[in-house]
């Protein structure tokens, strides 16, 4: 790599790295496997730094990295069709969600703002219980064991959680004017 | 609250999804329902994006209490505007505009538009927001119109605007100015510019009989009477005043407290007292290596008096005294990783990236090691103090790396050690008792400097660490983390002591001062930011022209070199020494 490309590199990464958590969300609403999720990370990075010629800077990086993602996604669900492993959406479904998510994109983004909030005020044992399951991302199984509990139980718990937080976030968002 | 009728359901089939416990038939139901229903999947989206946010999110409370915990409460971090806040910020601008729409309306009825300032030059996007609220992007060339709000978007953007009167503003990445208004309010209020966030470099056109330039910040009002300026906002961090030539009079806002910042000094608007005014590091010598490279590394050679820089095809000494500088080396090029001894005796680089060239500076005699490991290639690689050792992290298609432990004198293979995740940062502790890997998708370790088996890991979170750093009294080990931040941890055991952070770009190089009291971050956005660890303090910030790939203190601790990439020259190593004044 010469010196023109390594700059070019670099510049690449700091916008890839600068939106790479929102494209991480926007594949994960593609793709209902986690593992999944990294591996077409991992493909679309390299396909957008192969393209990166061809980005106009005027253009918004994370719509021009999106369709990239969203061409990984059908690429990937086509051969874990083939082979079964995982669970797929339909391509019409990946194709419409892929289509509504940039058209919500500022809701969503508005949303992340909310939950910072929501999070604070659940209360405390119920925050714990989120901050077990997401800090390492460790599995329902592994948090069961670490805190004792049955399963199923933790199940619920995560269920119920989730749906005080989502409650929470869609007040803030329609007393924004989002929704 | 305009939900679907099947939201419950949604629900409970998402949190199966989210928690890994969805079967075939659940995951079916789900496909369905989002088929058919638009508002199924409006919410579906809402939920994924929760889910993969929470992981961000709660690593970032357990950061912040644990700083609470060990340290108390400390500096708040400097971060770029959240969504939330860029949102709010722009509802309260709509909403102060759409109050202002019928007194502008009559203004302009009376006193037609003034555009005022051009836009010359642009890096990234630009975007303005009008005085009614309205957003667009900026191009070059394009006229702009009083009172606009300009924003630089990323971290290489930047715009360029000459004002009416040859005034030349220059936005550093992720700024917002408002320019001046109207003339008619010019006239009642002066010139007034006010920056709302990040960095604006004014050099103000020296006219005796125009009006004062008024630069306004959330802390200060900066009255400039016709000189160079420089301000830095950020959130939660007080305002900067910087100027290279000339005299400014601030007034800090809170108490009105006035005070007159000269040439080649700076302030900070902030509760600190007396409000301090300090001399700016200087910048005492320049050269340029003589070779090109995508990274090189500074050390500060005692028996030399001098800086030594390293890069892919030798080393050049720069002695700061007289900015003299000679080729000290010239060899067949080398590839990062590089590693250079603590005692400036050895060098080590990489070629075709599985073997490692040991280079002994003094004799002069070369040892190449080959990596044993099959389809392994080097990531990162250390000297220990001596350079009587050279360890090397292999990355391998597995998620796991190998260290390999090698005798630089002899090139036997002392050792290897397996560790989880990629390695791709090492330090061994100036004492050799530890050797610090940084890691990524994985914690990461401190190991035994002997053994190489693990002490303990890194703190329980994946951060992603691509710098590792000991001080030279072994007390303190610094590392990189999430790419603004610079965490210490210190003690025995080693525990989290406090984290410091840049604003802009990321942490690319650290180094601390010899007494082990200062440290130093280099970051992509071309600076070096130096903190005091006893208070958490900002002492000094150096600004430079492009990427710092390594920084050094000298011995005494008054001098650090840094070595930047030049991305816009031909693409040499540029070393710079600059003169840390007392504080």
């Amino acid at each position: 790599m010469n010196q023109n490309q390594g700059d070019r590199y670099e510049q690449f990464l700091q916008r890839y790295s600068r939106h790479e958590q929102r494209l991480r969300l926007y594949v994960m609403a593609l793709v209902p496997h986690r593992e999944d999720v990294d591996d077409i990370l991992q493909e679309t990075s390299i396909a957008l730094w192969r393209k990166f010629d061809e980005y106009q800077p005027e253009h918004p990086f994370l719509n021009w990295a999106c369709r990239f993602a969203h061409f990984q996604v059908l690429s990937h669900q086509k051969k874990e069709r083939t082979l079964k492993k995982h669970l797929c959406f339909s391509q019409t479904l990946i194709d419409t969600l892929a289509r509504e998510q940039l058209e919500h994109q500022e809701m969503l983004v508005a949303q992340q703002g909310a939950l910072e909030n929501c999070l604070e005020a659940l209360p405390a044992p119920d925050r714990q219980l989120i901050e077990m399951r997401y800090a390492g991302d460790v599995t329902v199984t592994d948090l069961a064991q670490q805190t004792n509990s049955p399963v199923k139980h933790l199940y619920r718990a995560l269920e119920r959680i989730r749906r005080q937080l989502a409650d929470c976030v869609q007040f803030k968002l329609a007393a924004e004017g989002w929704l | 609250m305009n939900r679907p009728s099947t939201y419950d359901q949604l629900l409970q089939l998402f949190s199966a999804l989210a928690d890994g416990s969805i079967t075939p038939e659940q995951f079916q139901r789900l496909s369905d329902l989002l088929e058919n229903d638009p508002l199924a999947r409006r919410s579906y989206l809402q939920l994924t994006y929760m889910h993969g946010t929470l992981p961000e999110l709660v690593l970032r409370r357990g950061e912040e209490a644990a700083q609470q915990v060990v340290q108390g409460v400390e500096r708040p971090k400097e971060t770029p505007p959240s969504p939330r806040r860029r949102y709010r910020v722009s509802r309260i601008l709509v909403a102060a505009a759409a109050a202002c729409l019928l007194g502008v309306a009559c203004f302009l009825w009376l006193v037609p538009p003034v555009q005022e300032a051009r836009l010359v030059a642009a890096t990234g996007e630009v975007e303005l927001v009008s005085e009614a609220g309205t957003l667009t992007l900026a191009k070059i060339g394009q006229a702009l119109e009083a009172g606009v709000i300009l924003e630089t978007k990323g971290d290489d953007s930047s715009a360029t605007i000459e004002l009416a009167d040859a005034t030349r503003l220059t936005l550093g990445a992720n700024s917002r100015v408002r320019l001046p208004r109207s003339a008619a309010t010019q006239a009642r209020d002066g010139k007034r510019i006010t920056v709302l966030d990040g960095h604006l470099h004014a050099q103000v056109a020296l006219r005796p009989n125009s009006l004062p330039w008024l630069v306004e910040t959330p802390d200060a009002l900066i009255r400039v009477p016709g000189n160079s300026l420089k301000v830095f906002v950020a959130d939660a961090v007080p305002t900067r005043v910087e100027l290279d030539e000339g005299e400014a009079e601030v007034v800090r806002l809170a108490d009105q407290e006035t005070w007159t910042v000269g040439a080649g000094s700076y302030a900070w608007v902030d509760s600190r007292d007396p409000p301090g005014v300090h001399p700016l590091p200087l910048l005492i010598t320049e050269p340029v290596a003589g070779w090109k490279s995508a990274a090189s590394k500074v050390v500060f050679a005692p028996a030399a008096g001098a800086f030594l820089a390293v890069g892919q095809r030798g080393g050049m000494l720069v002695t700061p005294s007289n900015g003299a500088n000679k080729q000290a080396f010239r060899w067949e090029r080398t590839d990062p990783p590089f590693a250079i001894s603590r005692n400036v005796q050895v060098f080590a680089g990489t070629n075709d990236r599985i073997q490692q060239t040991i280079r002994h500076l003094s004799s002069g005699k070369t040892i190449v090691v080959k990596s044993p490991v099959e389809g392994g290639w080097v990531r990162a690689c250390a000297l220990s103090p001596t350079g009587a050792r050279l360890v090397t992290a292999l990355s391998q298609p597995r998620p796991e790396s190998v260290l390999l432990l090698w005798d630089t004198a002899t090139g036997e293979l002392l050792g290897r050690q397996s560790v989880s995740g990629e390695a791709v940062a090492l330090d061994w502790s100036p004492d050799e008792r530890y050797l610090a890997v940084g890691v990524l998708k994985n914690p990461s370790l401190l190991l035994d400097g002997q053994t190489l088996a693990t002490v303990m890991p890194l703190g329980p979170r994946v951060n992603d660490e691509r710098l590792v750093l000991f001080s030279p009294d072994s007390r303190r080990l610094a590392i990189q983390y999430q790419k603004q931040g610079i965490r210490v941890w210190q003690g025995e055991p080693l525990a989290m002591a406090r984290t410091f952070y840049v604003s802009s770009g990321e942490v690319t190089a650290l180094a601390f001062s010899p007494d082990g009291k200062l440290l130093a971050g280099g970051t992509s956005a071309a600076e070096v930011r130096i903190w005091d660890l006893e208070t958490g303090l900002e002492r000094h910030v150096i600004r430079g022209r492009s990427r710092v790939l390594d920084i050094s203190f000298s011995a005494d601790g008054q001098l650090l070199a840094t070595v930047e990439a030049q991305s816009s020259g031909p693409g040499e190593i540029l070393v710079k020494v600059w003169e840390l004044r007392p504080r």
